[in-house]
């Protein structure tokens, strides 16, 4: 690269050049220094006791707003929480004790509403079995409260809580967390005072009530015995009282009615004016007054409740006058058999839908042996938002517009049927694939384009369903854009200019997008190759051709000759040299009209001269040419031995040229007419020897 | 040979190195496509496919199938945010990841009420290590069931003016914005669970508000389920996009902006003017030192 650059301005200009781009590219400024993170690998590990302290104490909170689920959803993030290794196994503790906890007190506080409407209906053995299990819960919750104590008491420890002073954030979360322990001891406690206030019935010493000062394992004991108080109760000293059921038919239709009847006694003797509450599935339905016989009777409409199956149960609880006197009792369990018509629901959606055209949903009832309805109305929704109503008794087919914005991908289809009387409801629910049909485009173009000129585009435009029309198709070749619109049969017919390049023959590739206003279509984008010949780039690089071919030899021997012809100076006229003589018709005699000018010149441009027209005739004689890589002197050497006595003019002649060629000697008048001798001497004894 | 030329020789020798150098020099640079280190998104681009464009002149006409990453941490041109613009409008998926730049003036121009508020998310008890490293486990039912449980963030914000359908994703209830700095709760300072993702519908396309940008950085973007968030972000329908990342908008160090601007000269001179002025220039250069020799050797 060097050489390239030595001594030529231009070559400086251009490594000039070359440096500056180099230097502008080297030494950009920078732009900002910003700090948007930090490097997880090595960032500094800081836990926070407080956070773990007050986290725990906010589920707690949770815990006594009786709200376990969202508090279930709490702990269960602790996994993810940022916490020392030992503390680990102790916060997993705490969560799953909390837990526990959280639904131990849900099922307590339920469980005490339900035994106290038992204990008021004085419905003793089923309150006894529920105060069971109340206490058993009871003693699971303390058992668990005493377990988060002791994780609290722990993490106090880890976190070094009590070495904090006073008043900081972390013994003030400390103290708060432990407060929350204290209110949730204070609500079980409360919860037992509860129970233990239930078992107490009006007039009637049961036992001793425990002390709230009690352990929670001695409050647990005591309760144990006042429940089996409360189970020997339930003979002395109330009476018994019993009841029956009856209902008829035991297989009616759903909405039917049906009779019911029975008797209420106590110690065999009936019981007159008594409210007798009718229980379906447990829960009071209707109620009938006992007459002076104790008998109960009515009438009861089977509720719309589409299930196969009710149990009824008669009940009777001691009221008013009667409380203290009678225990309660339910009658036996009957089973209403219920009888509805159902059916099997079918919907169909096409494979595809798309956004802004209609769908059509295709639905069809199944009701097997039962008998189909007149008529039956049906809804149809699409991602639970309400689309149509229909009316119909077996099958029905319906249109639906999607909405254009709708997104792509699966939609839920639901269609329901209300219940309707005897016939159960019906809900069936498919997939609706919502799409857009991809365009397809049929092209005819040219294989061949000649710039500079234009590209006549013929095409078709279809989807699968059916031609496109009014769809916009833009083309793009190189700089050169076009659009056009698509008749209403989908074709369309472009005209595109070809524009120059630099290029001569070469593939150009053709854009081609396609897009349709309806909502419905997806856009379509296409590539196709195009040959394009450069008529413009392959004439003129033609003309070029051939006129390089026509004047760059003539240039390049202008070059490359051996004269310069600014060096060539005219001082003296020189005589012209004699013109060789012709040896043989086989031989060419050199030219003497080729450049006369340097035989009249300067004595080096005369030796030269000879020089050449000696080496051309001598490479003639002896069929050699002189190799690049050979001196003048060493094909001398190797010439002369072939040339016999003209070998050694030869080579004499040689050396004075190099002499003129390598060194700085002048040559005089003397050394032009030796050369001039020389050169003749050798034509002579080629002569002589018949060449 | 002579002392210009020698001192001309060693100074394009030197630039000749330089320039290699800079070629092959890894970026250390935030958020570079080329970056190997842990803030780079080496890892992410080449798992993806995605592609860097320097310009968003590079953004598709039809832009329905692809998604265009945008973290603006310089301002954003008003020609850019109008691209920007049309790129959603017509059915480009948006990604928008920001904490303390430019991304407001472009949510602004959207017309959308999102805002990041610049101010650093902070949670001292969910997070990776420490509470600048935020761990988010709420998301909407739909980025649940696509197997997403946990994200980790990095120096984080929260975004405001998020309607109730519009927030994709929450901070705990621990976390809170550090508005005045001291890297502790104080009263008045917003309290989580504050929104740090959230999705809006705009024309045809969707734009995805992330307030972390530090989330696809090679350190994080393999961190819990980071990688497989932004998939779902970028393909809800699951219909797979092209990606690109906007490299426009980031600041650039000395090193960035040399590979850039030797990238920018490679580009040119693979033009066709270049490519004829070059091949002028060394024949120009090569004749004349043709000619030279041939004086010489007369």
């Amino acid at each position: 690269m060097m050489m390239l650059f030595k001594g030529s301005l231009t070559g400086k200009i251009a490594a000039a050049i070359v440096c500056v781009i180099i230097i502008v590219i080297i030494t950009a400024s920078s732009v900002q220094a910003f700090d948007p993170h930090e490097n997880p690998d090595v960032a500094v590990q800081v836990f926070s006791g407080i956070s773990l302290l007050r986290y725990h104490s906010g589920s707690l909170d949770l815990l006594l707003q009786k709200l376990p689920e969202q508090m279930g959803e709490r702990l269960g993030k602790l996994p993810f929480a940022n916490i020392p290794d030992n503390l680990i196994s102790v916060t997993s503790d705490f969560g799953t004790s909390s837990a526990n906890l959280g639904h131990l007190v849900m099922e307590i506080d339920g469980g005490l509403g339900n035994m106290s409407v038992l204990m008021g209906q004085f419905r003793l053995d089923e309150a006894a079995q529920l105060a069971k299990v109340i206490s058993d819960e009871m003693s699971k919750a303390y058992d668990n409260l005493g377990t988060i104590e002791k994780d609290i008491q722990i993490s106090g420890d880890q976190l070094q809580v009590f070495s904090a002073p006073e008043g900081s954030d972390l013994r003030s979360a400390y103290n708060e967390l432990a407060d929350r322990e204290d209110r949730i001891r204070g609500t079980l406690d409360l919860y037992m005072d509860r129970l233990v206030s239930l078992l107490k019935i009006k007039g009637t010493a049961i036992g001793s009530l425990p002390s709230s000062t009690e352990s929670p394992s001695s409050l647990i004991a005591n309760l144990s015995s006042l429940i089996a108080n409360l189970s020997s109760l339930t003979e002395n000293p109330f009476s018994l009282t019993e009841i029956n059921l009856q209902i008829d038919p035991a297989s009616v239709f759903v909405g039917d009615k049906v009779h019911f009847d029975g008797v209420l006694t106590s110690k065999g003797n009936p019981l007159a004016g008594r409210k007798v509450e009718i229980l379906l599935d447990s829960s009071p339905y209707i109620t009938a007054e006992t007459d002076v016989n104790g008998h109960y009777s009515g009438v009861l409409q089977v509720p719309y409740w589409y299930i196969p199956k009710i149990n009824v149960q008669a009940l009777y609880y001691p009221r008013d006058e009667d409380i203290g006197i009678y225990l309660a009792s339910q009658s036996a369990v009957v089973e209403l058999e219920v009888i509805f018509y159902q059916a099997d629901l079918t919907i169909s959606v096409p494979s595809k839908a798309y956004p802004g055209m209609e769908t059509v949903i295709t639905g069809t009832f199944d009701f097997g042996q039962s008998p189909p309805p007149d008529l039956r109305k049906v809804e149809i929704y699409l991602d639970n938002g309400f689309v149509a109503e229909v009316q119909t008794q077996t099958m029905f087919k319906q249109s639906i517009l999607l909405p254009s914005q709708i997104s792509l991908g699966k939609h839920t289809i639901a269609v329901s049927a209300p219940a309707s009387g005897r016939y159960s409801p019906v809900l069936a629910s498919t997939v609706l694939n919502v799409t857009r049909a991809g365009l397809l485009l049929d092209i005819e173009k040219p294989r061949m384009v000649m710039i500079p000129g234009h590209i006549n585009i013929k095409g078709r435009l279809h989807s699968e369903m059916g031609p496109v029309s009014g769809a916009s198709i833009r083309l793009k070749l190189g700089k050169s854009r076009a659009e056009v619109v698509t008749s209403d049969d989908g074709t369309f017919d472009a005209k595109i200019k070809a524009g120059m390049g630099f290029s001569l023959i070469g593939s150009q590739d053709l854009s081609i997008e396609a897009f349709s206003q309806k909502p419905w279509y997806a856009p379509l984008a296409s590539t196709r190759s195009v040959t394009m010949v450069n008529m413009v780039n392959c004439g003129g690089l033609l003309v070029c051709l051939v006129l390089l071919s026509m004047y760059l030899p003539r240039w390049l021997r202008k070059k490359l000759g051996v004269y310069r012809k600014k060096k060539v100076r005219l001082v003296t006229p020189a005589p012209l040299p004699e013109v060789l003589p012709v040896y043989s018709q086989s031989t060419t005699t050199p030219d003497s009209t080729e450049d006369n000018s340097e035989v009249r010149g300067e004595p080096r441009a005369r030796i030269f001269y000879g020089y050449r027209l000696v080496l051309k005739l001598v490479q003639r004689v002896t069929m050699a040419f002189c190799p690049t890589q050979q001196t003048l002197r060493e094909f001398a050497i190797e010439a002369g031995k072939k040339l016999g006595p003209a070998g050694g003019y030869f080579v004499e002649l040689t050396r004075m040229v190099e002499r003129l060629l390598y060194s700085k000697y002048e040559p005089t008048e003397e050394d032009a007419e030796k050369g001039r001798q020389l050169s003749k001497s050798i034509a002579e004894k080629l002569k002589n020897e018949g060449v | 040979m002579r002392a210009s030329n020698i001192m001309f020789a060693v100074v394009l020798l030197t630039l000749v190195v330089s320039l290699l150098c800079i070629w092959f020099y890894p970026t250390v640079q935030d958020f570079m496509a080329n970056n190997s280190m842990w803030n780079g998104l080496k890892h992410f681009s080449s798992s993806t496919g995605a592609k860097n464009i320097d310009a968003l002149d590079a953004l598709p006409a039809l832009p329905e199938n692809t998604a265009l990453i945008v973290i603006p941490y310089l301002k954003i041109s008003d020609g850019e945010m109008a691209k920007t613009k049309d790129f959603v409008e017509n059915g480009g998926t948006l990604l928008l990841m920001d904490d303390y730049g430019y991304g407001n003036s472009l949510l602004e121009y959207l017309g959308t009420n999102i805002r990041f508020s610049t101010k650093p998310l902070l949670d001292p008890l969910f997070c990776y290590k420490n509470q600048r490293l935020p761990k988010i486990t709420d998301f909407t039912s739909d980025v649940k069931e696509s197997h997403v449980s946990v994200v980790t963030l990095n120096h984080a914000t929260a975004l405001t003016g998020v309607g109730q359908s519009q927030a994709i994703a929450w901070s705990s209830t621990t976390s809170f914005l550090d508005t005045d700095g001291n890297e502790s709760w104080d009263q008045g300072e917003p309290k989580g669970p504050l929104t740090v993702m959230a999705e809006s519908h705009l024309g045809k396309g969707t734009l995805v508000v992330i307030a972390d940008p530090s989330i696809i950085i090679n350190s994080i973007v393999g961190l819990d389920d980071n990688y497989r968030l932004v998939e779902f972000l970028i393909s809800r329908n699951g219909e797979p996009k092209d990606i690109m990342i906007d490299r426009s908008n980031l600041p650039k160090d000395t090193i960035d902006v040399s590979k850039l601007r030797l990238q920018s000269a490679r580009d040119a001179f693979s033009s066709p003017f270049a490519l004829i002025g070059i091949v002028a220039l060394i024949f120009l250069v090569v004749s004349r030192f043709t000619f030279r020799k041939g004086e010489l050797l007369g």
